[in-house]
């Protein structure tokens, strides 16, 4: 039985090969339902940046094979052109490619959150279609285990690496809870609407957005729920709200130093967040320097996203090596999974059969003395511990994980020592 | 090793226990470990809060006449002061933060439990003089962890101003939170303080039938009242924040520290601690 991970990603496919590969939920369904006879466990992993196929088998050519001949039926494209875009991985390179997709560790944007989620889902999809037997269960638990220790002890997504997400975030540490204080957005520039979208997807308590043509403030307005204004309107609201976001054209400061002065005097010590994405800026540098005010311009939100983004490449070295104790530890668990158990059955069913020979023996020699029946006794037990001696020794000197795991497994088959389901 | 050293040392491996879920938390910033800090806190308050009670009450008088007895009531102020605050804000961090003090300082007692010679004759300890020094622990507690909040809210402040913004900064909470949470400890610290004060001078008034304003201890605790009856005034009646008033919490602090803890040292007092 081997363990392969087998697909494309962003770095081996163009969005053109990728995009054929992006099925709704319904066809991914159907494509597991259609591997089912011919391949082992699988789980099949179709996002935007990857398609990929986790498989616990044992005839990979024949799998990978059965792969392409399914998914050809959905996308139309010959195996033979697509072919050079897969990668495959076996073993435990193949854990930790796995591990490191679950950690966003492969991913476009490094730290993302969202594949953690969709590596779920693909699981949970391959599990209600009995895709998932004891080897995928018990990898994919440990991915995701894996994953979230990543994220909790590396920097990988602690920080945040875009402009409007910095800018939320610092909001966050200006103020207890973004639910108790109100956006002003002046101007209706692109990256301004975006920022705004964010700090109200965070739950703000109120929203206005004042801009110099009304028609356009509305329909932001409308867009995001929130209440439009003139900018003259607009600027007189800055002793009310606590976030004020500038997007304004034109030359001049639109906020100088005195207005902020004023403006803070009436606001009894209450820190004011400006953000100012405006170029040329609309808010006076100087107001910076004002008690309680923080005043950021597009400079300063890219230069900490761009810092943050440095942070979590660093990280990734520290994840590597968090990651690669953790496969080792699936590694010494498959182990344990196959070699344990099946020495164990072994050495039972041959103690079974030791034990009902000599029942047998003893019946039909009932005369034998007391001593002549411990000496037999004896002699068969030393007889099966020298037998079963060299093939117990010699299974644990199999260095790699997946031979132990396939000589385990020929033992069984050969020994009778599997279970079988009664189709089987 | 006697049964209250034993109990002594038993506190601080309950604190030490804390500190190492505490710098867990620090470095995973995982809810687990933070629970875990927290509990282990709860633990030795408690342990600590028994050992008081258990002593004031077989021995007839409280025991904060030995260092011992002082250093485990002052680790039991700072815990008590701790906990108060977690309920008020739960902000994980600052278990981090505050912990490995509170462990240090029952890790002294623990030491010094090997000596309890009394520092001052037990008949001189009566209920009065035993809520003194305990109201001024539990005073002095609070402004130490307003402080510290207080430090961290001027890091915070200058990285954000500054726009630097480096990761640790991502484990402290919002200015918001830290600037409350400074005037919650200072109020409470300062009416504690302010009883403290007032059972002394009822105390000095028995002896020596005056307030001796002329004894450093009495008039530099008079003046951190003063100092943060300033930072009060600023913050409610001048509605100044931000810096200005952290900077007044410092000053307060580091006069009730030298009051507490240097006037002894460098200066001639009536009190024996």
């Amino acid at each position: 039985m081997k363990f392969i991970a087998y697909g494309m990603n962003h770095t081996t496919a163009p969005i053109e090969v990728r995009e054929k590969y992006v099925l709704p939920p319904e066809k991914v369904r159907e494509v597991l339902q259609k591997l089912k006879p011919k391949t082992g466990e699988v789980v099949f992993l179709p996002t935007c940046n990857r398609v990929e196929f986790y498989m616990a088998t044992d005839q990979v050519e024949d799998s990978l094979e059965e792969i392409h001949k399914v998914v050809n039926l959905f996308h139309h494209m010959k195996p033979a052109e697509v072919k050079k875009y897969f990668y495959l991985y076996e073993g435990p390179e193949a854990f930790s490619h796995l591990f490191r997709v679950a950690s966003s560790l492969d991913s476009m944007v490094l730290g993302e959150a969202q594949i953690l989620g969709q590596v779920k889902d693909a699981y949970q999809e391959s599990l209600e279609a009995g895709m998932t037997g004891t080897i995928l269960n018990g990898i994919f638990s440990r991915a995701f285990s894996a994953a979230k220790k990543v994220r909790s002890q590396t920097e990988i997504a602690r920080m945040p690496t875009s402009v409007s997400s910095v800018a939320v975030d610092l909001a966050k540490k200006i103020f207890r809870s973004l639910a108790e204080h109100q956006v002003l957005l002046l101007g209706a520039g692109e990256m301004s609407e975006l920022t705004a979208k964010y700090l109200v997807d965070s739950g703000v308590s109120g929203f206005f957005i004042a801009n110099r043509t009304l028609d356009k403030a509305k329909s932001i307005a409308q867009k995001l729920g929130g209440t439009a204004l003139a900018l003259e309107e607009g600027l007189k609201k800055i002793g009310q709200v606590d976030i004020v976001l500038t997007s304004v054209g034109g030359s001049g400061f639109l906020l100088t130093k005195t207005d902020i002065e004023k403006t803070m005097k009436s606001r009894n010590g209450r820190s004011l967040f400006i953000i100012d994405i405006g170029v040329p800026r609309n808010v006076d540098p100087e107001a910076g320097r004002l008690e309680s005010v923080y005043l950021y311009n597009i400079d300063n939100l890219s230069s900490i996203a761009e810092e943050n983004k440095g942070v979590r490449q660093k990280a990734v070295e520290v994840a590597d090596t968090l990651l690669k104790a953790e496969v080792d530890k699936l590694c010494s668990w498959l182990d344990t999974l196959e070699l344990v158990p099946t020495v164990v059955r072994l050495r039972e069913r041959f103690e079974a059969i030791r034990k009902s020979e000599l029942d047998e023996f003893f019946r039909k020699n009932s005369g034998l003395a007391e001593k002549e029946r411990k000496e037999v006794e004896r002699l068969t037990k030393d007889l099966l511990g020298k037998l079963l001696h060299d093939p117990s020794v010699n299974l644990k000197k199999v260095e790699s994980s997946m031979d132990r795991f396939e000589y385990a497994r020929m033992l069984g088959e050969i020994f009778s020592l599997i279970e079988r389901p009664k189709n089987d | 090793m006697t049964l209250l050293t034993g109990l002594l040392a038993t506190i601080a491996f309950f604190y030490g226990f804390g500190c190492w879920y505490s710098f867990r938390y620090y470095k995973n910033l995982d809810n687990t470990s933070d629970g875990l800090s927290a509990r282990w806190l709860t633990a030795g308050f408690l342990g600590q809060g028994i050992i008081l009670g258990g002593k004031w009450v077989t021995e007839g008088f409280a025991p904060f006449n030995t260092m011992d007895g002082i250093l485990t009531a002052l680790s039991f102020s700072l815990a008590t002061a701790f906990l108060i605050g977690r309920l008020k804000s739960p902000v994980a961090i600052l278990t981090s933060l505050f912990l490995p003090f509170i462990f240090l300082l029952s890790f002294l007692a623990f030491i010094t439990g090997f000596n309890m010679a009394p520092l001052m004759d037990s008949h001189l300890m009566s209920s009065g003089m035993a809520c003194h020094i305990f109201l001024t622990f539990l005073g002095f507690a609070h402004f130490t962890l307003g402080f510290g909040v207080a430090v961290a809210f001027w890091i915070q402040e200058g990285q954000l101003k500054q726009h630097q913004i480096k990761s640790w900064s991502y484990r402290l909470p919002a200015l918001e939170i830290l600037d409350n949470l400074t005037v919650f400890y200072i109020a409470l610290g300062f009416l504690f303080w302010l009883g403290g004060l007032g059972l002394g001078s009822i105390q000095a008034f028995q002896v020596w039938h005056r307030l001796p304003l002329d004894d450093p201890k009495i008039l530099g605790s008079f003046l951190v009242l003063i100092i943060y009856a300033c930072f009060f005034l600023l913050r409610w009646g001048l509605k100044i924040h931000g810096k200005k008033s952290m900077t007044l919490v410092m000053a307060g602090y580091f006069l009730a520290l030298f009051t507490f803890v240097g006037v002894r040292v460098f200066l001639t007092t009536r009190h024996l601690f």
